[in-house]
């Protein structure tokens, strides 16, 4: 009855391409799993306040809703915010999206990001400076980094940009 | 190599091929890792992916590696790997979303990214396809049509596949994982090629001819082709192959059967052929001299793979055929074995063969149990259906351990699984061919 053994051998078969797979996982994430636990606790910076308006909890809230799929972390975003453009570029590629190539450690990459201006201006905001202090990035910010508000925001909308506009606007790093 | 060594080692390089994506992203540059669900939902993408690339050489009727398991077995095996290949691409978005539900938006098939939106189209596709082939008998789908359309849409999803893994860019920003990855798919892909125009290209120079079609009884048809200018098909008795009529072997149309003649003839075939659907319906009316193309031999129901002392066999209607050629080349070789054969039909008027099989229980040490659901008046044999009761009175007590081999209809082969159950025949003495492959 070679059939139900081969029944049996195609579950068996399932069962073990999952579990190697979740073993690839464990060995890709164990150690992003331990640098995010020491990384998500909230800094408490100087930062937390802009203007006296509280970003903290909007920020990590809509990152962790929307962004940590794909980023785990962002290292290169103090960078991008204090080249030339950059401040408004990054705006730009939350509020519209971003679709071309990005050069990244030397290397280039084809990037589609998604656009997410169905968000409000307060979650724009937040989001992009809990990037820009979390993972140790608020070492280099500059002295008085002039964060985002959600005014920013609000301007930047009229500007609408294409995603392939977008990344025309990125800085060199 | 003996078969279940061969079948040990093609398992293993099955499992290799599907999981090496997964070791080659671990391995050199590797992007920043991510949380646990998300590299996990990844993976099941790759290994899900490669899963149904490799579909691709499964079914494409290399003998190496089909010959260990027979070719019935591999494409039911086909249907259950590539089954469980779309579940785990499934699972690869649903629990992106679960894990964090602010992807939703990318399930949309036209929002999303281009990235989402590759990858949602070919997760379509592929679900398509799957319910194309599951319904496929209760819609009424074409059994030729159904073929064209299934490669064809397994085609278009493992390349949207891949254009979603270009697009999403993350392990496969390293040039040579992504030729990795790319590689494997194209020399699955490049089976098909083999199937559809090598193949056929080599059958080119092997035609036969039909060369004799008689009637028996029960609209079966004796249908023999003799080989044109070559040495023919050498086969073991109880194998088939996929007879295409006409002037070219690249036609789609093609249907397997089983030899009915004796092994020792490899140059003058003959199939038994009973009146079914559209192309075996017309079996009977093929001009003699038509063009005829054989892509075998294929198959491991045969007696010459597994010796035995004697062998038990058990036919359902046309399941006749591989026994018959089973007994003819048996004969002819003088063998001395003991056989039963239970041949169960619905009327003598529609049991065919049975001259033949006269003639044979002459020639070996044949003993030939008729069950009939409709027996004559003068009938003294048996009726109704092979079950353990059949069995209890004719299959002989003795020391020796005899092969059983069952060919029929689905019902036939589930009742005569289950009575052989009940006398206590050990499973490895047991082995059943399945006409119904699709
Ligand atoms: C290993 C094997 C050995 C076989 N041996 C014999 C034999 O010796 N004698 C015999 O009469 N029949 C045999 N068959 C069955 C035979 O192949 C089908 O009856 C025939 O293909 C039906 O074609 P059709 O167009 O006449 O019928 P249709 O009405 O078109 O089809 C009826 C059903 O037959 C199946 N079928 C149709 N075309 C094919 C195909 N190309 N390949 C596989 N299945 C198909 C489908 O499930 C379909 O729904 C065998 C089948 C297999 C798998």
């Amino acid at each position: 009855m070679r059939h139900i053994y081969a029944n049996r051998a195609a579950y068996l078969l399932a069962a073990l391409l999952v579990v190697a797979t979740a073993l690839f996982a464990w060995l890709r994430s164990e150690g992003g799993t331990l640098v995010a636990l020491d990384d998500d606790a909230p800094e408490v910076t100087e930062f937390d306040e802009v203007n006296g308006w509280a970003w903290r909890e909007t920020g990590e809230q809509v990152f962790v809703a929307d962004c940590q799929g794909c980023h785990v972390r962002l290292t290169h975003t103090p960078e991008l915010f204090t080249a030339e453009g950059g401040r408004s570029y990054l705006i730009e590629l939350v509020l519209f999206g971003f679709d071309g190539e990005m050069v990244i450690d030397g290397s280039a990459r084809q990037v589609d990001h998604p656009a997410f201006a169905g968000h409000d201006d307060e979650q724009l905001a937040a989001v992009l400076n809990h990037v820009l202090v979390s993972w140790n990035n608020a070492d280099e910010l500059p002295e008085d980094p002039d964060l985002y508000l959600p005014d920013y925001i609000d301007e930047a909308r009229d500007r609408e940009l294409g995603p392939e506009e977008v990344a025309e606007r990125r800085p060199s790093l | 190599m003996n078969r279940t060594v061969a079948g040990g080692f093609w398992l293993i390089i099955y499992l290799i091929v599907i999981l090496s994506p997964l070791f080659f992203m671990m391995i050199g540059d590797t992007p920043p890792e991510r949380p646990f669900w998300v590299e996990f939902s990844v993976g099941l993408g790759f290994v899900g992916l490669v899963q149904t690339a490799v579909q691709f050489a499964l079914i494409a009727r290399y003998k190496t590696i089909t010959a260990p398991y027979g070719i019935d077995l591999i494409l039911k095996y086909h249907r259950q790997i590539a089954t469980i290949a779309i579940g785990l691409l499934l699972a690869h978005p649903v629990i992106l979303v679960i894990h964090n539900p602010g992807l939703l938006g990318l399930l949309n098939p036209v929002g999303g990214t281009m990235a989402s939106r590759a990858g949602n189209w070919a997760l379509y596709t592929f679900i398509l396809l799957a319910l194309l082939s599951y319904f496929r008998k209760r819609i009424n789908l074409d059994y030729e049509l159904w073929r064209v359309t299934h490669a064809g849409l397994a085609l278009i999803a493992v390349v949207l596949a891949h254009v979603h893994i270009r697009l999403s860019a993350y392990y496969t920003e390293t040039p040579w994982k992504h030729g990795v990855l790319i590689g494997i798919s194209v020399v699955m892909l490049a089976s098909l090629v083999y199937l559809r125009l090598i193949k056929p290209a080599l059958l080119k120079r092997r035609p036969y001819r039909v060369a004799e079609i008689k009637a028996e009884r029960g609209d079966t048809w004796s249908f023999t082709v003799t080989a044109r200018d070559h040495e023919g098909m050498r086969f073991r008795p109880g194998q088939f192959a996929w007879l295409k009529l006409g002037e070219s072997p690249f036609t789609v149309e093609e249907h397997p059967f089983s030899f009915s003649s004796s092994a020792l003839e490899p140059k003058r075939l003959e199939f038994g052929i009973k009146e079914l659907g559209d192309f075996t319906g017309g079996i009977g009316q093929v001009p003699i001299g038509t063009t005829a193309y054989l892509d075998g031999p294929h198959g491991a129901f045969s007696p010459d793979l597994e010796p035995a002392a004697g062998y038990a066999f058990y036919a359902g209607g046309v399941g006749i055929t591989p026994f018959m050629s089973m007994l003819r080349t048996l004969a002819d070789r003088g063998d001395k074995r003991p056989i039963v054969l239970f041949y169960g039909d619905k009327s003598w008027d529609a049991t065919a063969f049975t001259d033949a099989l006269a003639e044979l229980e002459k020639r070996l040490d044949l003993t030939i149990v008729y069950v009939l659901e409709e027996p004559p008046e003068d009938w003294d044999g048996e009726s109704g259906f092979i079950d353990a009761g059949v069995l209890e009175r004719h299959l002989p007590e003795e020391g020796i351990e005899r092969l059983h081999l069952v060919c029929g209809p689905e019902p036939m082969l589930d009742a005569v699984g289950k009575a052989l159950e009940q006398r206590e025949v050990p499973i490895r003495l047991i082995r059943f061919e399945r006409f119904g492959l699709v």
